[in-house]
Formats: structure tokens, sequence, C-alpha cells
């Protein structure tokens, strides 16, 4: 009872904002100008830093920006997920594997020796309601080592809908919600449950995220 | 890496081998032939099986076999048409392809014919050396089968080459309690599908027959190469609930062929039924007659006490008083109804022997005897195998501490059948009274016959038919005993008595009218009237509910009055039926000349046709009613019917993929939508030969140990639906969809939860994945939640991907 009293407190107060800003982000988006041109695609501006962050990758379009996740140099993790939310004026985009996600190429997601097509990964990319992407790639099988983070881990697709009626220059937040990597060191097999217990936690991780922008 | 899956060569192929020309169709029936001319072609069996089997290497480079294929006859026939029909197993370098068959016809003329629907192509494999040592796999399967109690026999080990489409996984059995198909764990393995479509395997066939663990046959897959089990099941071909006594309980004054001692006493031994011993009483005592044998006893399953003796050294040839003996327990003492010294002589016998214990034989024997004489006169079949091999059947089976043994089966190793004591005359609670009634002596002997022809696998619908097989000639014997029990063919039941079309109506516990009712399987409320997506989910005892209405509608037809018991939506029409002897004969050339092991309701519909079209030719009124028949239980159209609208659900897990490979019986999983808890998801489900594709969803629900469905919210029209916050039981959820175009057409499904908060933050995403990812492999995890599936490999992975990607699509 309490949890929904809260729940209630805070979209009266997320309504009472949209409403002084002037109407919901779908009608109207953040920072269009009635002058501005209709926009034909995205821009993408890369985050600074060297730590965890979102880069354009090269083979994207205006109206497909592929994003890499790219991790710090020499840090070795085995696997990472995160949430991101994006305004419903744009889309996520599926890749050949039918998945809001692509794998990097980095992580051994099957177990070690094995080949078969049909064996279950942790792969897993889609859309929970309000345009929010959940994606992650993991590794499975402990014996396989971590791996070096500073590369592009996975990669996801943002497109460019011609319906939302955005404007050149319309700016489109994209905000991560929740980020976390496993570790290097979760354990071993023949550790007691109390020792792995404290080694296997995911940890919290900042993912940078640059500035997209309708053109 | 693209996998190879090993499929039927075609579907009931009739091919002649290359340069004979096409076959003509069947245009008109084939004569039956004088009995000078058919032992003439009897005679000719081995030449015309050699040339069977020439023809079938002729046509191996058409089907894509290569020399290493080759072809094992192991049943041979000559029906009336003087057609000659020959059954093969298909091998692979000398091994059996487990499951690969081939029907081959040789025509009394001798042009030769081959059915191959149940021929497997494409067969290699990665090494023709197994790894493992029979010994290995045998220890293997015993590892698995953990008995409680010793072996009733040395298993038998037989190495094969498997289809790895037919891995098991989950296996389902109906519980009783709470009247559905659950899960059956015993018999469910997750093993992890080998990568080849074909891998040289061990087939271990187990016996288990003991106080603890009770009469248990079951069979095994073993890898040869990594010990993997890779199918495990349960081979006694039992009925769904039963029970009961009494000689002339239930016919009255019957005749009975016996046999006669030196010392002028009498056994229950049919002479005249067998002309070869039962190698299972050979085995234990060489110098057993042939002839067809009634013991008693077998197995008290809580004490220490089995074994199995002979009706005989009866004083008279007289034999039960047409009553069932009274409970043969003493409620004070609980001494059970049977004990045997270790030397396997009697210790304590109860009534079982006296004129009311005698009673339950007579009705055993007598019904065992009819079934055999409906065979040998009316199909001219000698005996279960066609070969004369003797039954072997055991009355009063017990199972301890005052609890009857409330079933009978056909047990394939003992090439018998048990019959229970049942519970009669006064147990409380659904508990049969009698085993014995003739429909069901005449059902458990069918079993042998489908093993010993079409041998349909049972699960799935050729469970079903098998199942359903046992019904239709069961309660065709039950004909033939009412018509005396003589002559080559089967009366009618009297027209409009449904009663006849009851199974074990007479039996049934007090207050239940009857087992299964042919004429409308769903008045038991389990079965199905009719075929519909998703008829594989049942059990074959409650799937073989259509077949059995089909051939109630082809005995007797089907009523135009909707209010009828006898009406079908499907043909409201109705339809005249052919009665019971011209039914009967199709069904079993389609049973033992047309139909392979996994054949399905369609793929019976199609066999059946032809067998009709050969019996009384093509487009002929028998062969018509046979296609309206099936179009009365849904499975086909009637002419000039429309194409029916049809509701499917996707299949989610197509052969090869982890889930389906993984499962026990193959496909059984193949719709099953997975889906997160707590979630808002949309249920997939399609609609076709209609404009309006729209739909009503039944309440989702799960079938409680109370019997009492446990609903589970609503689906909405568009398939959207807010998944519950819990898995109930761990038990899927079933699911049904009706088209608003014809509300006669429907599938069902089952949709499994998923608790997917692996990583138990109370939000369900793609980090959750993460949580069991880290748990995978362990043999224990401090996270119990991260293993959704309920161990930690990759079950857990599959459920948990599938059951996320399906709440939050790509979009």
């Amino acid at each position: 009872m309490r949890t929904r009293s809260l729940s209630l407190v805070l979209s009266a107060l997320v309504l009472s904002l949209a409403i002084a800003c002037g109407g919901g982000s779908s009608s109207t988006p953040s920072g269009s100008t009635p002058s501005a041109p209709p926009a034909t695609g995205l821009i993408y501006t890369n985050p600074t830093g060297t730590g965890w962050r979102l880069v354009k990758d090269a083979s994207s379009t205006p109206t497909r920006v592929i994003l890499n996740l790219v991790g710090p140099s020499d840090l070795k993790t085995r696997g990472v997920g995160f949430n991101l939310q994006a305004p419903a004026t744009i889309k996520f985009g599926a890749f050949t594997n039918g998945m809001a996600i692509n794998e990097g190429g980095v992580y051994q997601l099957l177990s070690a020796g094995s080949a078969d097509p049909s064996e279950p990964i942790a792969l897993i990319g889609g859309v929970k309601a309000g345009n929010l992407l959940t994606a992650g790639i993991f590794q499975k099988d402990r014996s396989q080592p971590a791996q070096d983070s500073g590369t592009t881990l996975c990669q996801i697709a943002v497109l460019f809908d011609a319906t939302k009626g955005l404007h050149a220059g319309d700016k489109l937040p994209l905000q991560i919600t929740k980020a976390k990597v496993i570790p290097e060191d979760i354990g071993t097999i023949t550790d007691d449950l109390l020792t792995l217990d404290k080694k296997m936690k995911m940890a919290d991780i900042t993912i940078a995220v640059g500035s997209l922008t309708a053109n | 890496m693209h996998c190879t899956l090993p499929r039927p060569v075609s579907a009931l192929v009739l091919a002649l081998a290359a340069g004979t020309g096409l076959m003509t169709p069947c245009l008109a029936a084939s004569p039956t032939l004088p009995p000078t001319q058919l032992a003439a072609i009897q005679a000719q069996k081995p030449v015309r099986t050699a040339q069977a089997v020439t023809h079938l290497h002729q046509l191996r480079n058409q089907f894509g076999l290569d020399a290493r294929t080759d072809f094992l006859p192991h049943q041979v026939l000559v029906n009336s048409q003087g057609r000659t029909v020959v059954r093969a197993h298909q091998t692979f370098d000398g091994r059996r392809v487990w499951g690969g068959e081939v029907i081959t016809h040789v025509e009394a003329e001798g042009q030769v014919k081959a059915l191959t629907q149940g021929l497997r192509s494409g067969v290699t494999l990665a090494g023709n050396t197994p790894k493992l040592s029979p010994e290995q796999a045998r220890n293997i399967a015993l590892r698995s089968l953990a008995p409680k109690g010793s072996l009733g026999a040395a298993p038998k080990i037989e190495q094969v080459v498997f289809p790895t489409t037919f891995t098991g996984g989950f296996a389902t059995r109906v519980d009783s309690t709470r009247g559905t198909t659950v899960i059956d764990r015993d018999l469910s393995i997750f093993a992890k599908a080998p990568a080849g479509a074909y891998v040289l395997a061990y087939e271990v066939q187990t016996l288990l027959s003991n106080t603890k663990d009770g009469h248990k046959e079951i069979n095994f897959i073993i890898d040869a190469n990594t010990g993997a089990i890779l199918r495990k099941w349960n081979a006694v071909q039992g009925d769904s609930p039963a029970a009961g006594t009494g000689k002339s309980f239930y016919r009255g004054d019957v005749p009975l062929s016996t046999a006669v001692a030196p010392d002028n006493t009498f056994s229950l031994r049919a002479t005249d039924r067998g002309s070869l011993p039962n190698p299972f009483v050979a085995e234990q005592d060489p110098t057993a007659p042939a002839g067809l044998t009634m013991y008693y006893g077998i197995v008290d399953f809580n004490t220490y006490n089995y074994g199995f003796l002979p009706y005989q050294g009866h004083a008279t040839n007289s034999w039960g008083n047409g009553t069932l003996m009274p409970l043969p327990i003493n409620p004070t003492t609980w001494e059970p109804l049977l004990e045997f010294n270790a030397d396997g002589t009697l210790a304590w016998w109860q009534g079982t022997m006296s004129e009311a214990g005698d009673t339950t034989a007579v009705d055993a024997h007598y019904g065992l005897s009819t079934t055999w004489d409906f065979y040998k006169n009316v199909f001219g079949r000698d005996g279960i195998d066609d070969k004369g091999t003797s039954p072997f059947a055991v009355v009063h089976a017990f199972q301890g501490n005052g609890i009857m043994l409330d079933n009978a089966f056909w047990a394939p190793w003992y090439f018998g059948m048990v019959f229970g004591e049942g519970s009669y005359p006064a147990l409380p609670n659904g508990y049969m009274s009698a085993i014995t009634e003739i429909d069901i002596t005449g059902h458990e002997l069918t079993h042998g016959i489908t093993q010993y022809s079409a041998g349909l696998i049972y699960s799935q619908q050729s469970g079903g038919l098998n199942e359903a097989t046992s019904d239709m000639l069961g309660k065709m014997v039950q004909a033939y005993a009412d018509g005396g029990a003589t002559g080559t063919t089967i009366p009618n039941f009297p027209g409009g008595d449904l009663n006849k079309w009851k199974i074990a109506h007479d039996s049934a516990a007090p207050g239940v009218d009857a087992l299964r009712f042919m004429y409308k399987p769903s008045l038991d409320g389990m079965s199905t009237d009719c075929w519909y997506d998703g008829v594989d989910l049942l059990d074959v005892h409650l799937s073989s509910g259509a077949p059995n209405r089909f051939f109630y509608f082809l005995c007797e037809g089907a009523s135009a009055n909707a209010s009828s018991a006898t009406f079908s939506p499907y043909l409201p029409g109705g339809m005249t039926g052919i009665g019971n002897d011209k039914a009967a004969r199709i069904w079993y050339k389609t049973l033992t000349e047309y139909l392979a092991p996994d054949a399905d309701f369609e793929a019976a519909r199609t066999a059946s046709i032809a067998a009709a079209e050969e019996l009384h030719g093509t487009g002929s009124p028998e062969a018509t009613a046979v296609v309206k028949a099936w179009a009365a239980v849904n499975v086909g159209v009637a002419p000039g019917q429309p194409a029916p609208v049809r509701v499917s659900f996707p299949v989610v897990h197509p052969e090869g993929s982890f889930i389906d490979a993984n499962a026990y019986p193959s496909g059984v999983l193949a719709k099953v939508q997975f889906f997160p808890v707590k979630t808002n998801v949309t249920v997939q489900a399609t609609v076709t030969n209609t404009t309006n594709t729209k739909l009503t969803w039944s309440t989702p629900y799960w079938s409680t140990l109370e019997g009492i469905p446990a609903f589970a919210g609503r689906i909405n029209p568009d398939g959207t639906w807010a998944t519950p916050a819990f898995n109930f039981y761990y038990e899927l959820l079933n699911i049904k969809v009706t088209s608003q175009a014809d509300p006669n057409q429907f599938a069902k499904s089952q949709v499994l939860l998923v608790p997917a908060d692996a990583d138990t933050d109370n939000e369900t995403d793609a980090l959750d994945m993460g949580a069991a990812a880290m748990s995978w492999g362990l043999p224990a995890t401090p996270n119990p939640a991260a293993w959704v599936a309920g161990s930690g490999d990759d079950w857990s992975i599959a459920f948990l991907a599938e059951a996320l990607t399906n709440a939050f699509p790509a979009k």
C-alpha cells in the first residue's frame, strides 16, 4: 500500500512538471524550434573519456545509428548489461539475430570447446514498455577466461522514425538507468557457497552516452 | 553450423522400382483370393520377402540411401487379397535405425511397392566404432534406473543408430488425482542433443519386477560415444485406471478351452491358441507347453513376495462360480492375497484358488481366447505376432498392503498381459470393480498386435492411435463375442445401444459409467472429440478420443441432430455408418499394412482411405465413409466441404532447437511459449482460411492438486496478458484460443511462466541474464533465483532468454 501511494505521488509530480514545461515530449520534441525544417536523420556525437561508453560505429547511416559499447582498456570482464532510456520519438533497431543487441565477438558465449549452434547463449536485447532498451551479453562458462573490455563488446541500433515529426535540431536524450558487469573474479566451481556468494556480484558501472540530435 | 535433421523419406510414398513405371491408382476393390491360391502365396513368403528386399535395394539411390543402408524383415503376412506385406527395419551398417521402417507390398501378381513413410534418409555417423561398451551402457542405464529391488532379468542391449530428433527431455503422464496431463519427473531427462542428426547408441531394455519397484519396463537410449541418456521411456503400454475380477461375472456361462493332465486334473491352458511356447515362461521352464495360459499371483509390491503360478491341478473342468471372491485381505492381520516361498512355491493363497477366485481367471481366459479367435477367424492372424507364440496372462495381480492393482496392461517383456485385482466389491473412491471385462482383454491383447505390426510409438498422436486401436478392436472383440464368438464376420451392436460403445462399462467403479466413451469421448471430462492444434499435449489415453470417435462414426454413423451425443459439428449433416465388420477390416488393414510407427491422425486418415480403397474401390461408399468419419473429428474434410478455419499456435521450438531437441516426446514443447512472471506480454496465435481473424481466449489456468483450475488473469482478444506474479506448482499453464469465425475451431497449448528476476532486484530485464550466467555450471548456487529452470545448466539460460525475448521484443 505504501509503495502504491508513493507511485501516485511521483506520477502526480511528473505530470505537474510536464504541464509546466508545456506538454509531453512525444508531441513536441525537446529542443524543437517551429521554424526548423523536418528532420531526415540523426546525428550522434560520441562522449568523451576512456571509461565505459557508447560510441558511434563507422557503419552507421543517417537513419540507423549503430552504437558500440566499449569499456576501459585492460579491464577484464565476463559480461555487461544495461538499460537505456530513449524518448518515444526514436526507435531501437534489431540486428540479423532478431534482437536489439549484436554481439561484438569478444565474449565467449558458448561453453568451452562447444560448436553446437543450438546451445543457449546469454545474449539478450529487447525493448520494454516506455521505450527502455534492456540489453546484455554475458559469458556463462566460468572456465572461459575473462575478456579485455577495451573494445566493442556489443552493439545497439537507434533508428530515425520519420513518422514522429522530428525537426532538425531536436535533442533526443539517451539515459542509462542501470548498468552492471560481471567481474573477472567470480570464484571457482570448487569454492564453497559462502565464498561464491561474496564473489558472484555484478558490479555497477557508469556508461557515458553521447548526444543524439535530429538532423 | 546447420544441423541436418533426420526426416522420413517422404509421406506415405508408394514407390516402384526404377524402370517399372508409375503405380496405377487403385480403381476397384482387390478381390479376395480363394484359399488354395492364398496357400500357394503363403508358401512363397520367403521368396517374396527376398523379392521385397531386392526391390528396396533398387530404390536406395532414389531415396538418397547409400549402400550402407539395408533392410531387415521382421514381419511378413499374406492378406486375403494375396498381397504379401513385408515390414522391415531400416539398418545402417548392420545396425537398426531406431524408428526406421519400410513396408513393402508384393502383389499377388508379383508387382512390388514400397511405403517409405517411416524410412530415414541421409543417415550418417561421425564414427563407426562406439567408445562405450555394452556393459558401460548397461551400467549407465542402471544408474538412472536406480532400482530399489533386484532386476527381473538381465537387461537386453542392442546397438542402434539413433535419430537425435527423438532425444528426450520432458515426459508427461496423466495425474489421475488432478485429472490432467503433468510433467513426469521420473521419466523426464534433460539431455543435450548431440550435434549430429544420427548417433551410434545402445538401446537398453530393463525389467523390474519386485516388491519395491513393482513392475516396470524402462528402456533407455544411451549415446554410445558420450554415455548421455538420450531417451527413456516406459515400455509397458498400460491402460488408464481399471480394476476387476470375475468369471461369468460379466458374460454368464462361457465355454473354456482347457487342458487335462495325465492325472486327470485340469488347467486353464488353451492348447489350441498358441503353437509356440511363451518366451518368458520358456526361460523359466524350458519344458513349459505352448498354449494361452492363465496364471495367478504376480506381485505384492509392498512385501517381498512375487511369482506366477498357473491355474492347474484342478480336480474338475468346471471353473469359477460367477461371483467374485470377497476382499482377499484379512483386515485384522493384513495378510496379503498371495505369498510365495523363496523356492517359488505358494505359501499363502487366500481365496485365489477358490471357486470365486477362479472366476476372475475364467473371465480373463474367455476374453483372451475370444480375442485370439477373433483375430484368427476374422483376419486370419495367428496370434499376437502372427507366428503362433503363446500369450501369458496373469490375474489377481496385487500391490500389497490391501491395495489392489487397479490396472491392466500389456507387458512386452512377458509377451503377455497382467490384470489387476481391482478392489471389488466395495473399496470406495473410484476404483473399478473388475479388470477382465471382454473389451479390456481385447484391448490389452491388441496392444500386442500393434507392437507386432505398426509399432505405433506410444506418445503424441501415434500413441493416441495406439490406444484407440486397442479400444476399437477391443470393442470389436466384444461384438464378436456378443455374436457367439464364431464365424468370420463381426456383427453389429444393437442399433442405438450406446452402452455398447463405452469402454469398461460393466467394470467401472460404482458411480462411474465407463472409462471411455467412443461415441463422445469428451463425456469423461478429459478426452477429446476431435483433432485440434495442440492435441499432442494430451496423454495418449485422452488423445485417443478423436480416432475412437472416428471409428464409432465409421461403424454406426453420425447424427444430424445437434442435440444428439453422436452429432459432430464438423459434419453437421451426419453420415451413415458401414457397420462393424467393414470398419474393423479397414482399420486392421490400416494397422497392419499401412501405418508407420510415428503416424499422426492425418497419416492415419490417408492410410485408412488407402485401405478402404483397396478393399472396396476408389470412390466406393466405404471409402467415402472413411473420409467423412475423419472429417467428423476435424481431420480433413468431407466431399464438398470448404477448407476449414484453422487456429494454431506458432512453432516456437523448431526441430533442432535446444528446447525441442531436449524435450520428450520430441515436439511436445514445440508450441509452448515462455514468458516471465509479472510482466505484460503478448501470446501469439494464428488463424487461416478466413477473413475474420478475431480470436477469443479462454482464461489461462493451472491444474491444481485439488482438481480445481487455478486461473491466471485474462488474455485479451489481441493476445496481451499481464502474467501472474508467480508460477503455481511450477506447472505449465493451459491456454485455449477459439476462432470467432468458427467457434468449433480452436487450439490449445501451454505456456511456461519463468521466474525471471534472477538478480533479485525486483526488475525483470536483461541484467537478470547476467545472474543466470554466473550460476551456470555450478553444482549449487548461492543465488537459487538464478536457476530459473531449477538447475544451473543451459535450461536456465534457454528459459530466461526466451521469456525475456517474448516479453521484450526488438522493435
